[in-house]
């Protein structure tokens, strides 16, 4: 009586659909991007909404397979070593294009020295994450911001932008902490941050999010705290 | 911004996937990067006939999963442990997702690095480059070890770190080095070094309990030369 044959393998279905999704995202991004330089000024302003929403499946199918794999104790954490100055190379290479077709300037403010430990492709996640948000809602500019303070590393994604509503900075404290107010996509961004934030651990401390209005601009600013 | 074009003019690639869109787009992706030599296999099966047929890859762009049969990982063994691939061949396994196969297992199994979809083809260039110049340092450093030329092959150590990078894996060959050459002096202030800064696990265990038999004990137990860039046991994997 073998019941295993009988019985699906979830994640093996996951695994599988993944990759077909996957695959699939691929080609459409590699295609938008790909194309967007010989574009006119007119195509490329109707191309741009289409990478935009293409990149936001992408992001969720990220945080919905991680979130599924975290909540089941079988996502592969590993806090490796990672050059910053790498990291962000990286993060503005995936979003260059959509930032040139929204017309969005990104400064860097880094340490090309530095160095930390956390793991990249979960952080990577939450970092462009941030960033694609703040795309949406800033006026014409965003800075990433990444620092050492007091033993974390602080990863900031600031705007130009009016600011988060009082609401969005109440559901960024409650999601925090622990508690959680939204749903929908909203909530499963900034559920993945904080779940993401607290799997980084080292010698006591943990880490943390927060979105706060301020910043170099005075708009909104994301920001991510790692031990 | 990018380093001429030769580092991919005069290589040997080899794409494996299951998916003719992805393989059409990391052959054109290489094209763009100045690749003139490109082998392109469908399947894990096809994938072990140009390694077997083929003078060693300078470099594998392998995906993760490949349909039915072996996945990328399980190729890469193969390949390993058949000789199919040289020491300087890089493999880079493209992946939609992180599995626990890239994180754990027998270090000299693991790829040199894994690249997660989609792939942004700025990103594809500078992370093949990155791979194929430390893929090459560590080359150089293990030649050395095995010539016996430890000096040398320390300031190679020295040369292939840098502020800004990430030195783990030359610092866990350094330490491993200053321990088989009965450097413990020097070894312990490496490790004492890394752990102020980062509880990182392989230093909290890599230091032995009684350094002294340490070089005794590895040349007794048999531990080649060969193997002392990789710090996990010798271990068969799981073919078929």
């Amino acid at each position: 009586m073998d019941n295993q044959e009988t019985q699906p393998n979830i994640t093996a279905f996951f695994a599988s659909a993944m990759h077909d999704m996957k695959n699939s995202l691929s080609v459409l991004i590699n295609f938008l991007e790909s194309y967007h330089t010989v574009l006119d000024e007119n195509l490329k302003n109707k191309v741009a909404p289409m990478l935009y929403e293409v990149k936001r499946v992408n992001n969720n199918l990220v945080q919905m397979l991680a979130i599924y794999k975290v909540g089941n104790e079988f996502y592969p954490f590993e806090m490796t070593e990672n050059s910053i100055d790498e990291f962000v190379s990286e993060i503005v290479m995936h979003n260059q294009t959509l930032l040139d077709d929204l017309g969005v300037t990104l400064e860097l403010d880094y340490d090309k020295d530095m160095t930390w430990y956390f793991d990249r492709e979960l952080v990577s996640g939450v970092t462009s994450h941030a960033l694609n948000n703040a795309m949406r809602y800033t006026h014409d500019k965003l800075r990433l911001f990444i620092t050492n303070e007091d033993g974390y590393l602080v990863i900031r994604v600031e705007d130009n932008g009016t600011g988060y509503s009082a609401s969005m900075l109440d559901t960024g404290n409650a999601v925090n902490k622990g508690v959680n107010f939204a749903s929908g996509s909203t909530g499963l961004g900034l559920f993945f941050t904080s779940m993401v934030a607290k799997l980084h651990k080292h010698r006591g401390k943990t880490g943390s999010m927060a979105l706060e209005n301020g910043g170099k601009f005075g708009g909104g600013c994301f920001v991510l705290r790692l031990p | 911004m990018f380093t001429s074009d030769s580092i991919f003019e005069n290589r040997r690639f080899l794409i494996v996937d299951d998916f003719q869109g992805m393989r059409a787009m990391l052959r054109e992706m290489l094209k763009t990067f100045g690749s003139k030599n490109i082998s392109v296999a469908a399947s894990a099966k096809e994938a072990i006939t140009y390694l077997e047929q083929s003078d060693k890859y300078d470099a594998v762009l392998c995906d993760y999963n490949l349909g039915p049969g072996k996945n990328g990982q399980q190729v890469l063994e193969e390949a390993k442990f058949r000789h199919l691939i040289g020491p300087a061949t890089a493999w880079v396994i493209v992946t939609a997702e992180k599995t626990s196969d890239m994180v754990i297992g027998a270090a000299e199994y693991m790829p040199d690095d894994y690249i997660i979809k989609p792939i942004n083809e700025a990103a594809l260039r500078s992370r093949l480059e990155k791979v194929i110049a430390k893929k090459s340092e560590l080359h150089d450093i293990e030649k050395a070890i095995f010539a016996k030329n430890f000096n040398a092959a320390l300031s190679l150590c020295d040369k292939a770190m840098g502020s800004g990078k990430a030195n783990n894996e030359i610092l866990r060959i350094k330490t491993n080095l200053l321990l088989d050459i009965g450097r413990y002096d020097k070894a312990k202030e490496l490790f004492e070094k890394i752990l102020s800064v980062r509880d990182v696990p392989w230093a909290k265990t890599g230091w032995p309990k009684w350094p002294s038999t340490w070089a005794k004990w590895k040349r007794r137990s048999g531990c080649s030369r060969k193997s002392s860039t990789k710090i996990a046991p010798t271990w068969k994997p799981t073919t078929g």
